[in-house]
């Protein structure tokens, strides 16, 4: 606690933080001072000149026009806001600004929610007095998610202190002098950042406005909003989409004050739109025929009761979803209650991943590491990310990264291909993927034999680390690397001393990853597989789990759900033909039904849904929770109070041993142990001469986000990289067609890739199936 | 008493001769000024286009919530409702709207003969409340001073402005 004092605003008396911004004082304390400059997370500018107010050092000394953005409080001091002679100024400032304003209101997309609008109106500046022509601009191209339109700039500089300062971007920059200043790109272009949609938010007039919005415009007083939670990343920011009618128009941050503060990536912004085009089947069907609800779920659950009364209790596998809610995956675990059968049910896609990511979180719920929020991430001075892209696998780790770089962290980079960050990197340490983890344990074989001689690459590292005050790893569970993950924590515990906190976050494949790893019953996707593949399991229930995905391709996966002798899919995105099972129901995609959701942190935070005019009401739990009904069974839903965490943490046969209650925050805490995970033999890799590496994309690699149309326009065409060396050896050319290793079938494009490390092939990842796509239309 | 019985007939004979002052509506129609609140439409911009720009403002001021519309863009870049339903079922004819619109567009007249003998005749669609005329204000145009290019009109070519800023010139 900083010690408090006390000043005079407008004649009454505060106590206050000492040194803090007096703009943000008066923010804070609802007493609204017109600004343009100031942003709380930009700080202050001091170049509008619209704050002013009268401040003395104290009630003898006279009073000085200040602006109070540019200003510290002291004791004692006597600020007048309502002063004649500031609000004069202030009105004069306005009137500056809006010389050369376009009469755009009505027509312009941030009417409504206008900064300067409110603060014109604040200052009490009623009338345009000037005659003079106005100046005007031509707009630029900046890409499919943001419109630009310069004539409404007031030269506040927010922009290109987010972009440049803030996200440390390059291509969004000022241009010119005098009154002919312009911010734009040095030439029409798709902005570069992943952040840039933030530039929305940060205007404070229409300059930039959601191009996607535009589309399909509605006033924000009209959208019907609600407190969502991000799923298409393991972070978990807090959102506030609106829609209206019966889409969905926007996706803005809903700011938390230890996660997103303001910002979201543009994944999070722009990839929520998948859910106006999806499901396009909107009707269930039997065998693909059409039919209501009801007669859905009645074949559905008498289906299922004569499967485990013929063929025993484990004749039924399910597939869950790490990117539903809690209540989701405990309403399948209900299902297999009320049939009377045993759950069999896989959350991952491969094994690999299955170990990779419930060692990380276990890990995590179990307290063995300290996991930093994103504003603790910001604070640290020695950040190691290893084994990952952070822009594309967590995107907000890179912004809260690039805060820690601005104030001087040092950060170090263990991975098998360039990132974004890498520029930023004091060193890069380039190894193939199979390789990961034996860097890692060389540093912490450094760290722990002081005396030894370090090996020249890895040496900045380890001299950081030993100096730093607040250390941080970052560290992917994406790639299903369980050495990695295991090295990495090893490193952790070593670094971390007495009186130096450390820092350990996993970043996670999907939204609910650390939800669903906590469940003690989960199968391995191998063993699930087997069930299915040697008939030993008759029938298999996939719930928002891509099947394509599971079963590696959409051949595979309608050979399998030909030999069972019944099938369901409760899905709300069709990306396999919905006719392929025995029954199909279409469920409400999230942002339109509610849930929980575990975060990287272990953060249980809850999504409420948006109530639209949409063709589908119930989401995958409801959907479940009425085939629990139709069998009888609906006293087991009595038991169970779905919205009591620790009722859904029960029903997925997680045993808690407490949940905390942080300031901010549900904290999740599993009895999953780590050491009983770390026992188990890790699957070591087979040596092989090229190894494959999944490139994570920002826009395209996540499942949902991918069906959205913007996002699927900014994703990077599928290639395959290579280094030129590696090429050269292999006699390969560049625009050479290659087989996917792990894919024989497909063969991609080969393109050179300096940065990425010898003996690796790098293919993005791409969501089994991301079907052509259907233009939104807006339905009256 | 004969004197009262007198006086009434006397009335009575000196309204027998006045001309009556009822209608003979609807034959005879009456004269209803022109700022009566009407009927609304949609009037049209002096160069004979759609003069709404899908603003909301009307939506948002409509005390009964009988205007509902969704904003859209032609392709020369104007924005133009998609949708411009009002309900005169609902419709209190306050004229809140017509207060509120900032291009002249919606505007009440002196047309009251609305009624109908079903509901859903009275929810009225874009096409069945736009006339081509500009109304009560003949001239005024939102385009020509709004700042947003169109097409036919560049930046630049707005009423009262400057043409584009080279903003790479030094020239003072
Ligand atoms: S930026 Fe604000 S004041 Fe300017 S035209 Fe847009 S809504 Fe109006
Ligand atoms: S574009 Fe917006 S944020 Fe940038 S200077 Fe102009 S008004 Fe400010
Ligand atoms: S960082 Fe992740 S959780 Fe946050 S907005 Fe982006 S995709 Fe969503
Ligand atoms: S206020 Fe006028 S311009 Fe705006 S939507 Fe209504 S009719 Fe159209
Ligand atoms: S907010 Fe203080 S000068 Fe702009």
């Amino acid at each position: 606690m900083s010690e408090l004092v006390k000043i005079s605003i407008d004649g009454q008396e505060y106590q206050v933080p000492a040194g803090a911004n007096l703009l943000q004082v008066c923010l804070d304390l609802g007493l609204m001072v017109p600004h343009f400059c100031y942003h709380e997370a930009l700080g202050p500018a001091g170049s509008c000149r619209l704050c002013a107010a009268m401040v003395a050092p104290s009630a003898e000394k006279p009073a000085q026009l200040v602006m109070t953005c540019m200003t510290k409080v002291s004791e004692g001091m006597v600020v007048k806001i309502q002063d004649p002679y500031a609000k004069d100024f202030r009105r004069g400032v306005i009137e500056y600004l809006m010389l050369n304003h376009p009469h755009d209101c009505p027509v312009c997309d941030e009417g409504g929610e206008c900064m300067l609008q409110d603060m014109t109106v604040l200052s009490e500046h009623i009338h345009r007095r000037s005659r003079f022509p106005k100046r005007t601009w031509r707009n630029q191209y900046l890409g499919p998610l943001i419109h630009h339109e310069m004539n409404r700039c007031i030269t506040c500089y927010r922009c290109v202190r987010f972009y440049r300062e803030y996200a440390l971007g390059k291509d969004l920059g000022v241009f010119g002098s005098r009154d002919r200043v312009y911010f734009g790109r040095v030439k029409d272009g798709v902005l570069e950042s992943e952040f840039a949609g933030n530039l929305v938010d940060v205007c404070p007039t229409g300059v930039f406005t959601n191009k996607r919005f535009r589309e399909v415009y509605s006033r924000p007083w009209d959208l019907h909003t609600a407190r969502a939670i991000c799923v298409h990343c393991s972070i978990g920011c807090n959102l506030l989409p609106g829609g209206r009618h019966r889409t969905l128009r926007r996706i803005k941050p809903h700011p938390h004050k230890e996660l997103n503060r303001f910002f979201i990536c543009d994944r999070g912004r722009y990839g929520g739109e998948y859910v106006n085009l999806y499901p396009r089947q909107t009707r269930p069907t039997i065998a693909g025929t059409e039919v209501g609800f009801r007669e859905a779920i009645h074949h559905a659950a008498t289906q299922l009761r004569g499967i485990v009364e013929q063929h025993g209790t484990k004749a039924i596998v399910a597939l869950g979803s790490s990117r539903a809610s809690l209540e989701t995956n405990a309403a399948l675990n209900l299902l297999f209650k009320a049939l009377g059968a045993e759950p069999q049910i896989v959350y991952y896609d491969s094994d690999e991943e299955y170990a990779a990511v419930r060692l990380a979180a276990s890990l995590t719920t179990s307290r063995a590491i300290t996991v930093p929020t994103l504003v603790e991430m910001e604070k640290c001075d020695f950040v190691l990310s290893i084994g990952g892209d952070l822009t594309g696998e967590a995107p907000m780790f890179d912004l809260s990264v690039r805060q820690a770089i601005r104030a001087g962290a040092a950060f170090f980079v263990i991975s098998p291909r360039a990132g974004k960050l890498d520029e930023f990197a004091r060193s890069v340490l380039r190894v193939r993927p199979d390789a990961l983890a034996q860097a890692v344990e060389k540093i912490l074989q450094a760290l722990s034999n002081p005396a030894e001689t370090i090996a020249p690459e890895i040496a900045d590292i380890v001299q950081a680390l030993r100096s730093a005050k607040k250390p941080l790893f970052l560290c992917s569970a994406i790639h299903g690397d369980v050495a990695l993950i295991k090295a990495t924590y090893d490193l952790a515990k070593a670094a971390h001393q007495e009186n130096r906190p450390c820092f350990l976050a996993y970043y996670y494949p999907a939204a609910n990853s650390v939800g669903v790893a906590l469940a003690n019953d989960s199968l391995e996707p191998t063993k699930a597989l087997d069930l299915l593949r040697t008939g030993t399991a008759k029938a298999v229930i996939a719930v928002e789990h891509d099947l394509a995905t599971f079963f590696g391709n959409l051949e595979n996966a309608k050979g399998i759900l030909e030999k069972c002798a019944f099938s369901m899919i409760v899905s709300s995105v069709d990306s396999i033909p919905p006719d392929m099972a025995t029954v199909w129901l279409p469920a409400s995609p999230h942002y339109l039904t509610s849930g929980k959701f575990v975060n990287y942190e272990g953060r249980v935070q809850h999504s409420e849904g948006l109530s639209l005019a949409t063709p589908l009401t119930d989401g995958p739990a409801d959907l479940l929770l009425s085939l629990i009904e139709d069998l009888g069974k609906s006293a087991l839903l009595e038991q169970a109070q779905y919205s009591d965490i620790f009722a859904v943490a029960a029903e997925q046969n997680v045993e808690l041993d407490e949940l905390t209650a942080k300031d901010g925050g549900i904290f999740i805490r599993g009895q999953l142990r780590p050491t009983d995970l770390m026992r188990d033999s890790s699957p070591s890799l087979p040596k092989r001469e090229m190894i494959r590496w999944d490139i994570i994309q920002t826009f395209g690699s996540e499942e949902l986000s991918a069906l959205a149309p913007p996002i699927a326009e900014l994703a990077a065409p599928a290639r395959i990289e290579m280094h030129p060396d590696d090429m050269a050896q292999q006699n390969i050319a560049e625009g050479d067609f290659v087989p996917v290793p792990d894919t024989p079938s497909m063969k991609l494009k080969v393109v050179p890739n300096p940065n990425l490390a010898r003996g690796t092939f790098a293919v993005p990842r791409l969501p089994a199936h991301v079907a052509s796509q259907v233009p939104v239309e807006v339905q009256a | 008493m004969i004197r009262d019985l007198l006086t009434g007939l006397q009335i009575t004979a000196k309204y027998i001769f006045r001309r009556p002052i009822t209608f003979e509506y609807p034959e005879e129609k009456p004269i209803i000024p022109p700022r009566w609140r009407g009927r609304i439409v949609l009037t049209s911009d002096p160069d004979g286009e759609e003069r709404c720009v899908a603003c909301y403002l009307c939506q948002a001021v409509c005390p009964v919530q009988c205007i509902d519309l969704q904003a859209t863009h032609r392709p020369d870049g104007r924005r133009v409702a998609a949708k411009f339903d009002i309900n005169f079922a609902r419709c209190i004819f306050c004229g809140f709207c017509e207060e509120a619109c900032p291009t002249y567009a919606i505007q009440l007249t002196p047309d009251f003969e609305m009624s109908a003998t079903e509901r859903s005749s009275l929810l009225y669609h874009k096409e069945d409340l736009q006339i081509s005329g500009t109304g009560k204000h003949p001239e005024y145009s939102f385009w020509k001073v709004s700042g947003v290019a169109i097409g036919g009109k560049d930046k630049g070519q707005g009423l009262n402005e400057e043409p584009p800023t080279n903003y790479r010139s030094n020239m003072p």
